[in-house]
């Protein structure tokens, strides 16, 4: 048994350790074409600059466009993670531990790319500095920042602390294969763990502060997100249920991000020992159960409109329903819920490309939502005359590509200098596993 | 001799009087953000007036002399969607429809009929900033870039604004608009420089039939308060409870 | 438990000193707060109450040009303001250079007195299309005083005209015929037969007042709705009576 124990970490340490040390053609090829893309976007940025926001497609009745929805869309990602992973820990579900890493980096980088869209949506960006001189805490926006950034703090903390020991394993073992920049960017990070009980105490303490006070703040930005919108008297977005409505669609989102990132990594970094169909499952019950709700508050969120039919409000549902946004609407409701509820109910084929299949369509489908949500909202007249146009220019297209491939740039520059895994807590959750396991055989045996 | 302090108590002590240190510091700044009041130095006083106005709807000619007096005086531009202020034309059918447009927000007047037959009635509502009691716009902005003055009339700091586009959401009368050299937002101050002289708003000397009125809410003598106390009036969206400054004469159904 | 309040507590009290705290250092006095409403800025509003203003309104144009105010004071337009045709007098005081807008196109005229179903009704409205044919409406109507530049008065001259209908014609029906003349004009076309010249009206027809004479058409123009139309009683008399009882003196 000793020894098994010994087998499975040492293979668990080089399967996560072996991307660090090698790099094939195919990861450079992938991280320039990322770059290439990125700066596309940064080019377009600078062209927006140049030429102010009437280089895109925001008018005066449709203000605010792609660059919001792809905000709200991953601020919903970032929800993923560290949330899923500081409630699992709380709840000390054992079969986390080879998911949180991921998700924790979903959170960090996410919400880092997701913070930086309203500020390219400024009309002035350089005079950012007055949201924290003369910051106005009467203002939604206030809120949004205030809560961002606790929550990128509060997400960096929580990704640092577990891997403290990763790195100081990283410091130990990979000797010769890394170089000595890497080496000594390590030991700085691994801050002089040695492995001790009393630092293990410390340590576990720690991330389970940080578990519970992550819960809290993580809940509060999506529902601060979401005011920012209900705040206004915009139909649509004028509505109680929009806090407790944009955190659902937030975790939604955020489970079927991890779901993708999750078999993305399992095939690119040979990780099928450990993150296993259990897993899938596990986590596909909980996209289940949230798409259940998610589909819940929908439906009360149309209906109570619907039913009393307030004017404005009526526009927003022709033009939701029957009119120029019906098309986005219905992906949504069919592509992005009924189908990838089809296919987690009916259990039939390869369980992975099945729940992977049903993740890609509700993060596509939550995109499109976000975009339902935001621009038809802005469409409908106040002044009763026109509704507003929106066409996004090839500027906000070019930054929402540059702003997805940033998203998966630093994923994989991440996974070259860190592992993907908790080393540690997997090994742990193993030695657990079969220790248990034990117990009950020898209970069996007596 | 010296008391032992344990590292515990060291913690906890410091926390506490970082914390009770922070909060000491706070409040007083607090108190000197609400209580410091600039004096006026100029011989207006704003304290003495609280400016009003109204639209006569049944006088309104659509001419739209007072979209391009604006645009002059304020330099606004010319384009038709940057405007402060704008005509609207109602046609209601004798099937009890409306029909609303503002060709370039009547700043050519309105040159063609609607092409709606069975007219029951027509009309034009001229529009512009309600310099609201209670701003939804001042409330949402994140930089106080907007603000109330004395005398009632929402002003803009465009020096300081972001661009952020967070007001023109919150304005349900689509008064603000985004200013696209200065990329900041603008909307109608009812001319504040002139108003702040005792001179009329550009739009109201512009109008050739008197369907714009301006003047003191507080002076029982102008010919706001005249009027206010002479007809029954109306504001856009009362039910918002945003309080505006702009009254309405000749209301109909469909207008908001 | 103990760890965790005391954490959250001292986030709270950071970010009340980041956001309250630090921001009053940097503030200047002048942007400090008013009510609820955070930034009212007095330097603001003396920025926006010191902008230059491009209207000056009649009573300064009256100064120089007193003719023309006098005019507009009496006439119908004494409600539009000089600088409303005109343009903003700023550029002009300034210069001395006179103002360049000098609008006295039909379609700015239109802009007001074009015929629209929007209008109220007891607005002065024509079709901008016909009327007075196709030339400036400057051309009849002094804008200062519209109604003073009207065509000559009635009886005037009509050697020649060719386009009595331009201002006698049944055009708009708030333009109603001047008192002076005599009969209706609703659905006439041959205005020319009697007031024309005497190629057109023949020899016969003479100018009013004229002497009798001879006469034996009489009802030719004296008929029931023609030029002075025979009095009520007069029904079913001919023109060859006439002279018995009317003549020249």
């Amino acid at each position: 048994m000793r020894t098994g124990i010994e087998n499975y970490r040492q293979r668990l340490e080089q399967t996560a350790l072996n991307p660090l040390a090698q790099t094939t053609p195919g990861y450079y090829t992938f991280v320039l074409f990322l770059a290439a893309v990125v700066a596309w976007g940064l080019y377009a940025y600078v062209i927006q600059l140049r030429y102010g926001l009437i280089a895109t497609g925001m008018r005066d009745v449709v203000i605010w466009g792609l660059y919001l929805v792809n905000f709200v869309f991953f601020i919903g990602i970032s929800h993923a993670g560290t949330l899923i992973s500081a409630i699992l820990r709380v709840t000390q579900a054992g079969w986390r531990t080879p998911v949180t890493r991921m998700a924790e980096l979903i959170t960090v980088v996410a919400i880092s790319i997701g913070a930086l869209m309203p500020l390219i949506d400024m009309g002035r960006p350089e005079r950012v500095a007055n949201l924290l001189l003369f910051g106005r805490f009467q203002s939604p926006l206030l809120w949004d920042i205030i809560s961002i950034t606790s929550y990128l703090t509060g997400s960096l903390i929580y990704l640092y602390l577990p891997m403290i020991p990763d790195l100081a394993l990283m410091r130990d073992r990979l000797g010769d294969r890394a170089s000595a920049i890497k080496r000594t960017i390590y030991t700085v990070m691994a801050v002089g763990w040695r492995n001790t009980p009393e630092q293990r105490h410390r340590l576990e303490k720690a991330i389970g502060i940080m578990a519970v006070t992550i819960i809290p703040i993580a809940i509060s930005v999506h529902t601060v997100v979401s005011y920012v919108f209900s705040m206004t008297l915009r139909p649509g977005w004028d509505s109680t249920v929009f806090g407790i409505y944009f955190v659902i669609g937030a975790i939604f989102s955020g489970i079927a991000s991890i779901l993708i990132v999750m078999a993305i990594f399992r095939r690119l970094f040979h990780l099928e020992e450990y993150i296993t169909e259990k897993h899938f499952r596990y986590l596909s019950y909980l996209l289940l159960s949230t798409l259940f709700l998610y589909l819940y508050l929908t439906l009360g969120e149309y209906i109570t409109i619907g039913y009393k039919l307030e004017e404005e409000e009526k526009h927003l549902l022709e033009l939701l329903m029957l009119g120029k946004s019906a098309p986005t609407f219905w992906f949504f409701v069919v592509g992005g819920t009924v189908v990838p509820a089809i296919l987690l109910l009916i259990r039939r084929g390869p369980t992975i490309p099945r729940i992977v299949t049903a993740a890609v369509l509700i993060n596509v489908g939550m995109w499109i939502k976000r975009f339902v949500i935001l621009v038809p909202s802005l469409q409908v007249p106040l002044m009763p005359f026109e509704f507003g146009a929106y066409a996004p220019t090839w500027v906000e297209w070019s930054i929402t590509a540059g702003a997805f491939a940033a998203f998966m740039l630093i994923f994989a520059l991440f996974a070259k200098f860190l592992p993907v895994l908790s080393i540690w807590e997997v090994a742990e959750q193993a030695e657990t596993e079969t220790a248990s396991s034990r117990v009950t055989e020898e209970l069996r045996a007596s | 001799m010296r008391k032992k302090i344990s590292r515990r108590d060291f913690v906890r002590i410091g926390t506490q009087s970082v914390v009770g240190g922070i909060v000491l510091y706070t409040i007083p700044a607090l108190f000197a953000d609400f209580t410091t009041a600039t004096a006026n130095s100029s011989s207006y006083d704003w304290e003495k007036h609280y400016w009003g106005f109204v639209c006569d709807n049944e006088k309104c000619i659509g001419c739209g002399r007072c979209v391009v007096a604006c645009k002059l005086e304020n330099k606004v531009p010319w384009e038709p969607e940057y405007n402060r202020t704008w005509v609207e034309r109602y046609v209601i059918t004798e099937e009890g429809e409306t029909f609303v447009d503002s060709p370039n927000a009547g700043r050519d007047g309105f040159k063609t009929e609607q092409p709606h037959p069975n007219v029951l009635k027509s009309f034009f509502v001229p529009k512009l900033c309600n310099q609201c009691d209670n701003p939804p716009c001042v409330t949402v902005c994140p930089v106080g870039a907007t603000y109330m003055t004395e005398d009632g009339v929402i002003l803009i700091d465009q020096e300081h604004c972001i661009g952020c586009g967070y007001c023109l959401q919150a304005c349900p009368y689509g008064a603000r608009f985004f200013l696209p050299d200065k990329r900041v937002v603008d909307k109608c101050n009812w001319c504040y420089h002139r108003i702040s002289k005792g001179i009329l708003p550009a739009c109201v000397e512009a109008c050739p039939v008197k369907a714009r009125v301006f003047g003191d809410l507080w002076d029982p003598e102008s010919p706001v308060a005249k009027t206010l106390a002479a007809k029954r009036v109306y504001v856009l969206k009362p039910d918002l409870g945003t309080e505006p400054k702009v009254y309405y004469i000749g209301f109909e159904k469909g207008v908001h | 438990m103990r760890h965790l309040s005391r954490a959250s507590l001292l986030v709270i009290a950071l970010l009340l000193f980041i956001f309250v705290g630090l921001r009053v250092i940097p503030v200047p006095a002048a942007l400090v707060n008013f009510g609820f409403h955070q930034r009212n800025s007095e330097e603001n509003r003396q920025l926006w109450a010191s902008l230059p203003m491009q209207f000056a309104s009649s009573s300064v144009c009256v100064n120089c040009h007193q003719n023309q105010y006098d005019m507009w004071q009496k006439g119908n337009h004494r409600t539009v303001n000089c600088e409303n045709c005109h343009g903003p007098a700023r550029e002009h005081l300034a210069t001395g250079v006179p103002p360049v807008v000098s609008h006295t196109t039909r379609e700015l005229c239109g802009t007001c007195h074009a015929r629209l179903i929007s209008r109220p009704s007891n607005f002065t409205q024509v079709n901008i299309a016909e009327m007075g044919g196709q030339g400036e409406c400057v051309t009849c109507h002094d804008p200062h005083e519209p109604r003073a530049g009207m065509p000559p008065q009635v009886p005037h001259n009509l050697e020649g005209r060719t386009d009595c209908k331009l201002c006698h014609g049944p055009h708009e029906p708030w333009l109603t015929p001047p008192p002076e003349l005599p009969h209706t004009l609703e659905g006439r076309t041959d205005c020319l037969s009697c007031h024309g010249p005497p190629e057109i009206r023949g020899a016969t027809l003479p100018h009013p007042p004229h002497s009798l004479e001879g006469r034996t058409d009489c009802l030719l123009c004296h008929n029931v709705g023609g030029i002075r139309p025979l009095p009520e009683d007069h029904t079913g008399r001919k023109s060859t009576t006439c002279l018995n009882c009317h003549r020249s003196e």
